[in-house]
């Protein structure tokens, strides 16, 4: 008995061992296209090489968060993607904008104002995908149907049409007079490609595009592997001085592997299999910061970031249509602190209407006391006895990732000490954006907004016309507040969107409620760090080379 | 048994259709609208409508059910993802084997070390040995998966160095993730094969068996063993049955782009492909196992081979 128990054990013991040292049971891509099966892993770059052959940094890994799903060109990665980082390292756009919200070149050389609704650009004539189909003017024409197409236009409303003048020069027809800030989504988010690429590739998984990068492994839920285009067409010296550094690549090879787990991209940074992680809890950072284990491999940057949260009143509900006392009585007897505090992880309270992340956000905003930055719960109460209430229960819908349903719950119970009968009801993003769209499904939604700039940031709170025409995201119409909205986004100036703000408060309209600290765990190796509209862009950092 | 076997095949197909149209309802009802999911909050109405024509979602429910059922069971065909925009049956192809790879090593886990110390156990019935053992199982009965899975990768990873905490880029990668799936259904079977074993020690044939001299290893092998697996294989099928939705928390922990994985994508974003897609293969997964093990009993109890044998053409 003794014996074959020890047999059956030795067995077992063998099958583990035998595991754990062969196999091939790895990564397999679900369209092998041939170049992937044929490129070899990278090296891992010992302590003391830290230069390709081609003098680039030889490989960078990044942790994303989510998963990146398909690699379709998608103007959705503008509004906060997992993609952020890296997608326009694949697929370029007509311009950037710089830091100071110019347009500048990309894939397009420039712009010329033909009349306010009409503006003449003009490519590059020298642009080819990583195959070397070149860019024309009827890609261009393609790739604007195709987003039409699949419905991929969010904030297209400025965008008519366009007419090609020749081969590398069209006209881009406006529905209105066209500012810098208004032609984002047609000129600065829509991805360009080939249409002999996209025709003859499955871009879900294979795609093709003018970056200075190419995919060479993509394992859904997984990794992304992007490898440095010798034969990027960006690299002439006279068109690469017109663009932004973000089109320098630094770096021979990207890699992004899928961590959901914020723990395992910390350990997989205390392994030293990560490089670069950019939602390490704030409990774990001191492992990386100064004094801690790792402190001598990694530099740790907390920054506020592009998203935040707000409180929306429904104004189309019996509640709150016309009683201001009740929306400030809610706005003052809501702690954003303790709130901050509910979400965990990296969220910090708001001060003032918006984040600092953001240019024209004018950090003497919060010295003004109004009810974002007050918590004061006589005065609450103050103004809920002027009010009409009457004990309603008021519904309030949140996201019902556990974050947000902490925060809103937190927000319940602030209201419920007050008399403030709220029931809170929360769904994935889908069923809140269904309900969202539905007037008469919720009175109060806790729920996050963002842009490229502040102003664009109010866009669904002070826009008319966003569910429905004339009206806002809370069923606000309100054509002063339009106007001042319009005006402000011609300009993004301080004191244009102080404007928009101070009558939006004036009015009790929004309650600001928590922003989203971005908190940059990096390794040692980058020299300095190069973001792209506060998202970090790993290979158009600079490296420490030898 | 080759007309049982006919019969049960039958009931596999009206099962899984019938899996399918309840799957299909399921989603159909399920509040949300994916097509403004895909499209985001800004999306117009216009394009809303578009996208729902699309997808195929604006038709009538029973349009919709003939489609999905002529193109699934006649055509073979899965449908495309909405949200990974490739073929269901390519993802899930490539997907499986690292669910299946995770899950049978675990169940082959579960039961050559759960069944050896559940017979340990009943062996040393009322010893140190016994009582040892089973503490052990209920503290692993008691944590739940996913915090097994984060001390592994605390001790293998974190503070050995020894495995990778996340990813498939190697072989050792899979070792934490069929520990973790494993560790649970071990201390499970151990109970449950102890337990068996504790049965049968006591019956008549084992007395009879000592009584003849006949050594304890051999009693154990023969005669109590084979008497004792029956509960044990009734234990292994469910779990095989479950084995091919994978675990999505391990799966979400280890980052193992399984079976799990896609499935909650799925269900997260309303992709109707993929949660049908994954719900027609566990029925047709389920089915088989189940057939395979109604074969198993009959093989290793001569009593049930005789009973199929008996509707055949007996008494």
């Amino acid at each position: 008995m003794k014996k074959r128990l020890l047999q059956t054990v030795a067995v077992t013991l063998t099958a583990i061992m035998t595991l754990s040292g062969c196999g091939n049971l790895t990564n397999n891509t679900t369209d092998p296209a041939p170049d992937t099966s044929a490129v070899e892993e990278p090296e891992e770059a010992a302590e003391n090489e830290t230069v390709s052959e081609s003098g680039l940094y030889p490989k960078v890994t990044m942790a994303l968060q989510a998963d990146p799903e398909n690699l379709e060109p998608s103007m959705n990665m503008a509004l906060g993607t997992s993609k952020v980082n890296w997608y326009w390292n694949l697929y370029e756009t007509l311009f950037d904008y710089d830091d100071d919200g110019n347009l500048v070149p990309d894939l397009a050389s420039g712009y010329e104002e033909i009349s306010s609704d009409c503006w003449r650009v003009t490519l590059f004539d020298s642009i080819h995908d990583s195959e070397g189909n070149p860019v024309t003017v009827d890609d261009v024409m393609y790739c604007f149907d195709h987003a039409f197409e699949v419905g991929d236009v969010v904030s297209f409303d400025i965008y008519d049409h366009i007419e090609k003048v020749d081969d590398y020069t069209m006209d881009f027809y406006w529905t209105s007079e066209a500012t810098v800030t208004t032609v984002e989504f047609p000129l600065c988010r829509t991805q360009i490609y080939t249409q002999t690429a996209y025709e003859s590739h499955q871009f879900a998984t294979d795609p093709v595009a003018t970056g200075n990068y190419v995919v060479s492994e993509f394992i859904p839920g997984s990794k992304v592997v992007l490898t440095y285009d010798k034969n990027y067409w960006g690299n002439d010296p006279e068109i690469a001085a017109q663009r932004l550094d973000l089109h320098v690549g630094n770096v021979e090879v990207l890699e992004l592997d899928v961590v959901p787990e914020a723990a395992t991209a910390a350990v997989g940074l205390q392994q030293d299999t990560i490089d670069i992680c950019t939602y390490v809890q704030m409990a774990m950072l001191n492992t990386f910061q100064e004094g801690g284990a790792k402190a001598d491999r990694y530099n740790v940057t907390v920054e506020v970031s592009s998203d935040y949260m707000m409180l929306e009143p429904n104004m189309s509900s019996n509640i709150f249509s016309d009683d201001l006392n009740l929306r400030l009585a809610i706005f003052y007897g809501i702690d954003n602190e303790a709130i901050a505090t509910a979400m965990g992880g990296s969220y910090v309270a708001l001060k003032a209407f918006g984040v600092s992340y953001y240019n024209s956000y004018d950090p003497n905003w919060e010295e003004e006391e109004n009810y974002i930055n007050t918590y004061n719960k006589e005065l609450a109460k103050e103004y809920l006895d002027k009010s009409n209430y009457n004990g309603e229960t008021i519904r309030l819908i949140c996201n019902s990732a556990e974050a947000y349903k902490n925060g809103a719950t937190m927000m319940v119970t602030e209201l419920d000490d007050l008399g403030i009968n709220v029931e809170l009801q929360a769904y994935t993003q889908s069923e809140l954006d269904t309900h969202s769209a539905q007037r008469g499904d919720w009175d109060m939604r806790f729920v996050g907004t963002g842009g490229p700039n502040l102003i664009s940031s109010y866009r669904p709170m002070f826009k008319l016309g966003f569910f429905e025409e004339g009206v806002t995201s809370g069923y606000l119409s309100d054509e002063k507040l339009n106007s001042l909205f319009d005006a402000a986004m011609q300009t993004d100036d301080s004191a244009d969107v102080k404007q928009v703000i101070d009558y939006a408060l004036e009015n009790g309209y929004i309650d600001c409620i928590v922003g989203e600290a971005s908190v940059i765990v990096v390794t040692k190796d980058v020299a300095s760090l190069y973001k792209r509209e506060g998202h970090i862009t790993p290979t158009a950092c600079t490296y420490n080379v030898q | 048994m080759g007309r049982y076997i006919l019969k049960r095949c039958l009931w596999m197909i009206i099962i899984v259709i019938s899996a399918a149209i309840v799957a299909f309802t399921l989603m159909y009802l399920m509040p949300g609208d994916p097509a403004r999911l895909l499209l985001g909050t800004q999306a117009t109405e216009e394009y809303i409508a578009a996208k729902r024509h699309e997808l195929g979602i604006d038709l009538p429910y029973i349009i919709q059910l003939k489609n999905y059922l002529v193109d699934t069971f006649l055509h073979f065909d899965l449908g495309t993802s909405w949200v990974f925009r490739t073929p269901v049956q390519k993802e899930l192809a490539v997907r499986l084997p690292r669910t299946l790879f995770i899950g049978l090593s675990g169940m082959a886990l579960n039961v050559i070390i759960g069944t050896l110390l559940g017979i340990f156990a009943a062996v040393h019935e009322g010893k140190w040995q016994d009582s040892l053992t089973m503490v052990i199982a209920m503290v692993f009965i008691s944590c739940p998966d996913f915090f097994v899975a984060m001390i592994l990768v605390l001790v293998f990873s974190l503070k050995l160095g020894l495995l990778p905490p996340y990813g498939i880029d190697s072989m050792q990668s899979y070792i934490l993730p069929i520990i973790s799936t494993a560790l649970a259904g071990i201390a499970i079977n151990a109970r449950q094969a102890r337990s068996s074993m504790l049965e049968v020690i006591r019956a008549d044939f084992v007395t009879t068996a000592r009584a003849k001299g006949q050594k304890e290893g051999v009693i154990v092998r023969r005669h109590m063993f084979p008497n004792a697996m029956m509960p044990i294989i009734t234990g292994v099928s469910g779990g095989l049955a479950m084995l091919i939705g994978g675990s999505p928390v391990i799966e979400s922990i280890f980052s193992i782009p399984g079976v799990g994985a896609y499935l909650l994508v799925g269900i997260q974003q309303r992709d109707q492909p993929i949660v049908r897609s994954c719900i027609v293969f566990f029925a047709i997964f389920t089915s088989i196992v189940m057939l395979v093990m109604d074969l198993a009993y009959a093989v290793l109890d001569p009593r049930i081979k005789a009973q199929y044998s008996r509707k055949k053409g007996g008494k």
